[in-house]
């Protein structure tokens, strides 16, 4: 195989040190959130609508552009929590829009319709921050810097950790639970869930399921943007970026079991845990972690783990 | 018992096959070096998604991962060629058996599943793919992949192809797809493959009427996996160059694309569809680059109005000229 | 009758020799121009217009005027071969210039050797390339990773860093860098410590785990070919854990417009960068005039992506004019004759005969924050000379004994 790690003493003596694994464990669970932050919009509007939406990575991306725009153009900086609100907004602006002129007509399509006309859409969006965000001058990477108030670390245990991370374990805790009480326990919430089965008996009730489905998607877009402008800070943000970051997408939705949004949840912590585990214990197989997860999920819980949807033969 | 119009237009359907076939022929001699080489990467892509549509189109399995099969038939081409002995009459059929034999493992665990969870899976059998064309240097190349594959001259004893030469390539790759095509064609008219699309319409009922969905499925991966693979290793002598991109999901997702813009319920449409990409994208690809925009715009307006693909909607037209009345798919 | 005459006259025109004085020279330039590695393509591309536009105001080559195509290559081999072979059979191009990605590079080297057309290699920095997969029909006008890595050594080796890790993403590029520099720091420096290597994927969203890594093994300095968006989101995350004010860093390819400008004042100053080419430095009128001239029409300052493909149509030019002709072998021979030097921004350059690669000095220094530009320059800026990156003589005789290996066993 490739070139093994040259693996010296020093780096291999493992401490058997609570701080370190409680470290690692918080490493975890901050990658997941941010996988999470990104997947929550995919499970919801394919738990609802029943739509793949391959074009979700792209809302991620606008997330991130809108981000730098407000505020390297329109000088936002000086409210970080302001940018973190418009930013999704525009997006999900953007998604109300996507919705409303190309997602109604194919509803009833097959899945490999919808597969290639929101295919074509992360097409179309990446040529186009391409184009507005790429002018004369202007760098094909961008980076927006984090607030001065959560830019450096705390100190956890004797290790330095970062409190934009911890900020970020907040909100995606914050997003798991405002979902599962907006779904579960809101008003909005049953309708939602009653559009997602029982449409027919919805819409003879008088109920216009069209908006419903139309504002979840718009929700879904705000999500997808949130976590291109909450990762905005702390990772480059490039036009394909979006693309780089649909599979996994996919992968935590799947192995969580399509529609059900606890399920991303809990995908996404195992996916973080094991990312994070295999790249300090075995980093030659870093590229290849999330899909082995797959296969043996997939091999032997075929519906994912909190699967509703009939997934197997 | 044959009427007499069934038999007219019998003849005639074969009267167009006879010229298309003498144009395809002929070709090579009037469109240059540069779209001779531009048909040959046609031929290769055409038999790789009419390989890809007898999952999709044939059994109702959307493969994301197709390219892996591609893939390790140039690979493992490219490899013997270079290695072992340069004769494509052996690296050849090698080349293909260890695809047959690579979409058979795979395979196995992938028919399990259906809808999303099945083509999950596939990209994740072709990621692994990817992963190991990318790390596995000492054999593979790694990132920077295979160069300097040879083609080697092949000998008929009459006469002698010259695969370094596009045109020879070109009449080799024709014949060697055409064959290919028309065992596919063989396969899905078939009672197997009657057998296969009884099973993409209703998997339960096909079970209960006795047949076992997961075989049938296992041995249509197969037989996809099988082609897919010549496609490939049609492709390394061809294209001289390998490198892990071969593998990549987006490769399998233009193989889909391919297929679907062509028309996934009709035979040809993947062959149109290739054409038509191929040569589209060159087109626009020597004006700008924003080739993507044109792309996802195209896209979007096909699957708006034309959901059956280019071919789908010509029989449709077609249909409707002769008779007066829409098709009802 | 009139039918007869214009087939006459048609017959004629089309068989009198077109006035080859007036016929333009062709150049065909791929680079990646979408996806994260686009910005290096703007620039070559950008770069490559300015300097045809110059060549042909100041009177062409030999007379003629010179015309560039360009084409997205996507970092996909595939796609570089295809438009290789458009131009060469299409386009009927002269020349070939680029591509960005190394493995497009391979790929389209073979075909330019197959076809027997020249291809000036400006930003693929793969030492295959000249090395194992070397021929004639191509010329780099880019030190490549090989040379950089040497250079870090010698610039590295007399300053009191004993413990050394590498950060790298994880293919061949950051694999050799790191190799190839290691290597040269024991030679110079016996007493130097590995603790340990560490390979992010490409395009790893998530450095933290690598960071603790480092922060456990506590070295004196760090050596990371990290990258473009790689290199940006790496600093990001370790800014919070102050790991610059412990560790010392080394970017071989670092200082770059794609990093220090998104970066700005986020970029932690006294680390090590090399860049091929810095803009503000040669401080003399050939560097000078052509900052100045890229910057106005294109708004920002020259990368080394930028200039290296602006050496390069300029190194075609001077091979053009010495051999007198536009002919392949003629100008591999008139180049290999005796070395040849051309300016360029960054100072004159030569290209050797023996690989076909620029011999050229690297720079390396330290970032510091420039109120002036907005984003971080170099400071004490050191020029290792270019003598003591290449390749030896040794090296040379085995690449071309090599070639001659691979050709005699038939392609």
């Amino acid at each position: 195989m490739a070139r093994a790690t040259v693996a010296c003493p020093s780096l291999r003596r493992r401490h058997v040190d609570l701080s370190n694994i409680v470290i690692q464990v918080l490493n975890g669970i901050t990658f997941a959130m941010f996988l999470y932050l990104i997947a929550a919009g995919l499970s919801i509007v394919f738990g609802v609508i029943n739509i793949i939406n391959f074009a979700h990575g792209s809302f991620y991306m606008l997330g991130a552009f809108f981000a730098y725009s407000l505020v390297h153009k329109l000088n936002f900086t000086g409210n970080f929590f302001v940018t973190l609100v418009f930013a999704p907004l525009l997006v999900g602006l953007v998604g109300l829009a996507m919705e409303y002129v190309l997602l109604r007509r194919i509803y009833g399509a097959p899945h490999f319709l919808q597969l290639l006309m929101t295919y074509g859409v992360i097409l179309v969006i990446q040529d186009a921050v391409r184009y507005f965000w790429g002018g004369l001058g202007e760098e094909f990477v961008k980076s927006v810097p984090p607030p001065p108030f959560l830019a450096k670390s705390v100190n956890i245990l004797g290790h330095p950790f970062p409190s934009y991370y911890l900020f970020a374990i907040f909100c995606g805790f914050s997003l798991a639970f405002f979902i599962w009480w907006f779904i579960e326990r809101s008003r909005w919430g049953s309708l939602i869930r009653a559009a997602a089965c029982q449409k027919e008996m919805l819409n003879a009730l008088g109920v216009n399921v069209k908006m419903i489905y139309t504002l979840v998607f718009g929700l879904g877009a705000f999500f997808g943007g949130l976590g291109g402008a909450l990762a905005a800070p702390v990772r480059a943000a490039y036009p394909g970026m979006g693309v780089e970051v649909i599979v996994e997408c996919f992968i935590v939705v799947v192995v969580g079991g399509l529609g059900s949004v606890q399920g991303a949840f809990v995908a996404a912590l195992i996916i973080g845990q094991l990312e994070v585990s295999g790249i300090m214990f075995l980093e030659e197989l870093s590229m290849v972690f999330i899909y082995l997860l797959m296969v043996v999920v997939l091999v032997y819980k075929p519906t994912g783990i909190f699967g509703k949807k009939v997934g197997e033969y | 018992m044959r009427s007499g119009k069934m038999k007219r237009h019998s003849i005639i359907r074969w009267v167009f096959i006879a010229i298309f076939v003498f144009l395809l022929l002929v070709l090579p001699r009037f469109i240059g070096e540069y779209y001779t080489n531009l048909a040959v990467k046609i031929f290769i892509m055409a038999l790789l998604a009419c390989s890809f549509n007898l999952l999709l189109g044939y059994t109702g399995l959307l493969s994301f991962g197709q390219a892996a099969y591609f893939a390790v038939g140039a690979y493992t081409c490219a490899l013997l060629l270079k290695l072992v002995i340069p004769s494509v009459v052996l690296a050849i059929p090698v080349a293909v058996l260890m695809s047959a034999a690579v979409a058979l493992v795979f395979g196995y665990f992938c028919v399990r599943l259906t809808e999303i969870y099945f083509a999950m899976l596939t990209l994740a059998f072709g990621q692994i793919v990817y992963t190991i064309a990318f790390k596995w240097e000492s054999l593979t190349g790694g990132d920077n992949g295979l160069a300097e594959i040879p083609s080697p001259p092949l000998n008929f004893g009459l006469f002698t192809l010259d695969l370094s030469n596009a045109f020879h390539y070109y009449y080799f790759a024709l014949v060697l797809v055409s064959v290919s095509i028309g065992v596919l064609y063989l396969v899905v008219n078939s009672p197997f493959g009657a057998t296969l699309k009884a099973i993409r319409e209703n998997p339960e009922r096909a079970s209960f009427m006795g047949q076992n969905v997961r075989v049938f499925r296992l041995i249509s991966f197969g037989i996809a996996g099988t082609f897919s693979g010549l496609a490939g290793a049609i492709f390394a002598p061809f294209e001289k160059f390998v490198s892990p991109e071969l593998t990549y999901w987006s490769k399998s997702a233009e193989i889909v694309l391919v297929s679907i813009l062509g028309g996934i319920y009709t035979f040809i449409g993947p062959v149109v569809g290739s054409g038509v990409m191929i040569l589209l994208e060159d087109y626009i690809s020597t004006y700008t680059s924003y080739w993507s925009i044109f792309l996802g715009t195209a896209l979007i307006i096909f699957v708006v109005f034309m959901p059956d693909g280019i071919v789908g909607r010509a029989n449709q037209i077609f249909y409707k000229l002769k008779t007066g009345s829409l098709i009802k798919q | 009758m009139t039918g007869i005459v214009a087939l006459f006259i048609a017959v004629i025109w089309a068989f009198t020799p077109a006035m080859a004085e007036e016929k333009p020279i062709k150049l065909g330039t791929l680079f990646v121009m979408s996806g994260k590695l686009g910005g290096y393509g703007k620039s070559g591309w950008q770069a490559v217009q300015l300097a045809i536009d110059e060549i042909n105001e100041s009177g062409g080559i030999l007379g003629r005027k010179i015309v560039a195509f360009n084409e997205d290559e996507k970092a996909k081999p595939e796609i570089g071969v295809q438009i290789a072979k458009k131009y060469i059979l299409k386009k009927k191009v002269d020349f070939l210039l680029g591509p960005t990605a190394s493995s497009v590079g391979l790929a389209v080297s073979a075909v330019c050797r197959q076809y027997k057309k020249i291809l000036i290699v400006t930003q693929s920095a793969t030492d295959v390339l000249t090395g194992s997969q070397f021929h004639p029909y191509q010329f780099s006008v880019l030190s490549n990773a090989l040379m950089q890595s040497r250079a870090g050594a010698h610039y590295l080796a007399p300053k009191p860093y004993k413990r050394w890790m590498c950060i790298g993403p994880d293919y061949s590029y950051g694999h050799s860098s790191w190799e190839t520099f290691i290597a040269k720091l024991k030679e110079l420096r016996p007493d130097v410590e590995v603790l340990g290597e560490l390979w992010p994927k490409l395009m790893t969203p998530d450095f933290t785990p690598f960071i603790n890594k480092i922060l456990e093994a506590k070295p004196d300095a760090i050596w990371s070919p990290l990258w473009g968006g790689d290199m940006v989101t790496f600093i990001k995350q370790a800014l919070p854990f102050g790991l610059f004010d412990k560790v010392s860093f080394a970017f071989p390819v670092g200082a770059s417009m794609e990093v220090l400008i998104p970066l700005g004042k986020d970029m932690p100053e006294g680390i090590y960068m090399s860049a091929r080419y810095f803009f503000t430095t040669p401080d003399y009128g050939r560097n000078r005039r052509f900052v100045k001239a890229y910057y106005e029409r294109f708004k920002e300052y020259p990368s080394y992506m930028a200039e290296e493909s602006y050496a390069g149509v300029y190194f075609l030019k001077a091979a053009i004019e010495r051999a007198g002709t536009t002919d392949s072998e003629a100008i591999i021979k008139a180049v290999e004759r005796e070395p040849l030097a051309w300016e360029t921004p960054e100072g004159w350059k030569i290209m050797r005969k023996e690989d076909h690669l620029a011999v050229e000095d690297v720079v390396w220094g330290e970032t510091v924050y420039s109120e002036k530009y907005g984003f971080a320059i170099l400071k004490n800026i050191e020029s290792i000379q270019a003598e003591l990156v290449v390749r030896t003589a040794e090296e040379l005789k085995e690449i071309r004994a090599n070639y001659e290996k691979r050709m005699k066993g038939g392609k």
